[in-house]
């Protein structure tokens, strides 16, 4: 406090002076500036601390008073028994077929229709581009009572393709992948086309591994969407055989409400993957959730 | 916004064989390349908003045939208490998030935009909270909001009693407002990186000469040119904070006493657990036009700006 009084007078000082006082006021900034930093990373941090630790303790030591700060003994066990008390591995696994699924369909059905928005001149394109940007606003909210109706009138609830297919494609998806394609030149096209290569050899060949960056950004984001994707499988799996983590661990909660230190290391692992991909794919993913601001 | 992209789409005129056969190859390649995407965004995007408008004059339960109502459904939404309150709770949370996410992830984006050492540890932790599923986040943070849980406990200097956070009608929206914030931060940081990459150092290198302290170049430089940022960022977190619903589900269910019942929320009681389906498409149609004005307000202040 002193210090930054003394700063302050400083600057009233002559042109002369305030050079000399600016050491004292670059130490004092560094100082400031790191302690922001790390008191916002340890907000952070010791949550997702007190969650791992308590994903090693009993019942009664996550309940005792006062906090219990590290488990008596490391209960391994609480993140192997989840998996023979509930079917947490078939949760698992229907995550991983459905947002693979989700990510695979979504991929490539947005850059096709990317391509042919970015490039090629056909009558109704803005139409088909205005459909495009309608739905990148609308949420499942506005949608989730009649999509539940058709889901059901196809036959297809606690199915997968009930899981998927009504929220794989998204306005997004394609929106992203056109204003990438739309920064390709069109050279490598023309080019193409002049050898005689067919459009879906020119988009296979050409096209994807140019816009290879946007394909991929899009392939982690919708995978991270999908997989904590959490209304539409409420709606839509009611049995065990078909729900995916996000339901058969909000399940498992409500049913073994005192297993908590269960419910933390089952919530820890349903992170794994992403933190995976996250860890792997650092700067990518950074880059490529820039890109979704765009969504707004 | 659009626009000037949509200028780059139309090519220029080839000069080889832009013949009418050439045109209609390109168009039968784009309707071919589009209609998968067609397919999906028609039946599962485009269809159900229409069925959504046509439902909210029913009256449908799933067990009968739909009866047509007229209006009766927005009548009796005008005069339902609870969708109202959904509405002022839903304001509470999209404001009350928004006020606090995006000045945090400024001054986040702010301190970052420097070369410290640890800037990428920095970001990297900052953000690690997105890359984690909302719906484990909620469940472990349900446990870390218990009144003898993590939170209170570090609060405890401060308090005298332990705050039920999520069983307190006062404290239960602040609560879920806080887990956005905590989880948010680091996601519009994101946004206001990018936004400050693009204004050049040449800026503050002349505001350095004339003897501007860092608070005067920011007043002058960084907040000017970081407007356009600044007002998507405010859109976005908006338009996300008004579709929540993990969260509300998992934690309060909406509770204690409807104070966290939002609109998504109530929509999904009515709809799919009441099986009012008409009432809560007319709902939902609502929602629709929230969501719209909130767009177009949205496009229209991004093109004054940009």
């Amino acid at each position: 406090m002193r210090l930054s009084v003394r700063l302050r007078a400083g600057e009233s000082l002559s042109r002369d002076s305030q050079i000399l006082s600016r050491r004292p006021r670059i130490l004092f900034g560094r100082a400031l500036l790191y302690g922001v930093l790390i008191a916002w990373a340890a907000v952070i941090i010791v949550p997702l601390v007190y969650s791992v630790s308590s994903s090693f303790k009993t019942a009664a030591e996550v309940f005792q008073i006062p906090i219990q700060w590290l488990p008596r003994a490391w209960h391994v066990e609480n993140y192997t028994e989840p998996f023979r008390s509930r079917p947490f591995a078939r949760f698992f696994l229907n995550s991983v077929i459905v947002a693979s699924a989700s990510t695979g369909l979504n991929l490539l059905v947005a850059s096709l229709a990317g391509y042919a928005l970015a490039k090629f001149r056909f009558r109704g394109r803005s139409v088909v581009f205005g459909i495009v940007l309608a739905s990148l606003m609308l949420p499942i909210q506005v949608t989730i009572v009649p999509l539940y109706l058709v889901t059901r009138s196809l036959g297809w609830i606690n199915t997968y393709q009930g899981l998927i297919l009504p929220t794989a494609v998204t306005g997004f998806g394609i929106f992203l992948m056109r204003q990438y394609i739309l920064t390709i030149p069109d050279d490598f096209r023309e080019a193409a086309r002049i050898d005689g290569a067919s459009e879906l050899f020119i988009f296979l060949k050409i096209i994807l591994p140019l816009a290879w960056p946007a394909f991929f950004s899009l392939g982690i984001l919708h995978f991270l969407a999908s997989w904590e994707s959490f209304m539409w499988p409420l709606v839509i799996a009611n049995r065990d055989e078909i729900r995916p983590l996000a339901i058969g661990l909000v399940m498992f909660e409500q049913e073994f409400y005192t297993a908590y230190p269960q419910l933390f290391a089952m919530s820890l692992i349903s992170m794994l993957p992403l933190l995976a991909v996250f860890v792997l794919f650092q700067r990518r993913i950074l880059e490529g959730m820039v890109l979704s601001g765009l969504k707004g | 916004m659009y626009d000037s992209l949509e200028g780059v789409a139309t090519l220029p005129k080839a000069g080889t064989g832009a013949g009418p056969l050439r045109v209609t190859r390109e168009g039968v390649h784009g309707w071919a390349f589009v209609a998968p995407a067609l397919f999906f965004l028609g039946l599962f995007s485009v269809y159900p908003t229409f069925y959504a408008g046509w439902l909210s004059f029913f009256r449908y339960d799933l067990l009968t045939t739909p009866q047509f109502v007229g209006l009766g459904n927005y009548l009796a939404l005008a005069h339902h208490q609870l969708f109202f309150r959904a509405l002022v709770r839903t304001g509470y949370y999209v404001f009350g998030s928004t006020v606090l996410v995006v000045p945090a992830a400024l001054a986040v984006a702010l301190a970052l935009n420097r070369p410290i050492s640890g800037r990428d540890w920095f970001r990297a932790i900052y953000f690690a909270p997105m890359m984690m599923p909302l719906f484990s986040l909620a469940l472990m943070w349900k446990f870390i909001y218990q009144p003898y849980s993590l939170i209170n406990a570090l609060l405890k200097p401060l308090l005298h009693s332990p705050i039920p956070w999520l069983t307190d009608v006062d404290y239960a929206m602040p609560a879920l407002i806080l887990l956005r914030i905590w989880r948010g931060t680091g996601y519009y940081m994101l946004l206001f990186l990018a936004g400050l990459q693009t204004i050049p150092n040449e800026y503050y290198e002349v505001a350095k000469i004339d003897g501007a302290t860092p608070w005067q170049s920011f007043r002058a430089v960084t907040w000017p040119l970081l407007k356009p940022t600044t007002l998507f960022v405010v859109a976005i977190s908006m338009i996300n904070a008004f579709q929540g619903f993990d969260t509300f589900l998992i934690m309060t269910n909406g509770g204690p006493a409807d104070a966290t019942t939002v609109l998504s929320l109530l929509i999904y009681r009515t709809g799919l657990q009441y099986y009012q389906m008409g009432f809560a498409a007319a709902m939902s149609i609502a929602m629709l036009l929230v969501i719209v004005l909130l767009t177009l307000a949205q496009f229209r202040v991004l093109r004054y700006e940009a």
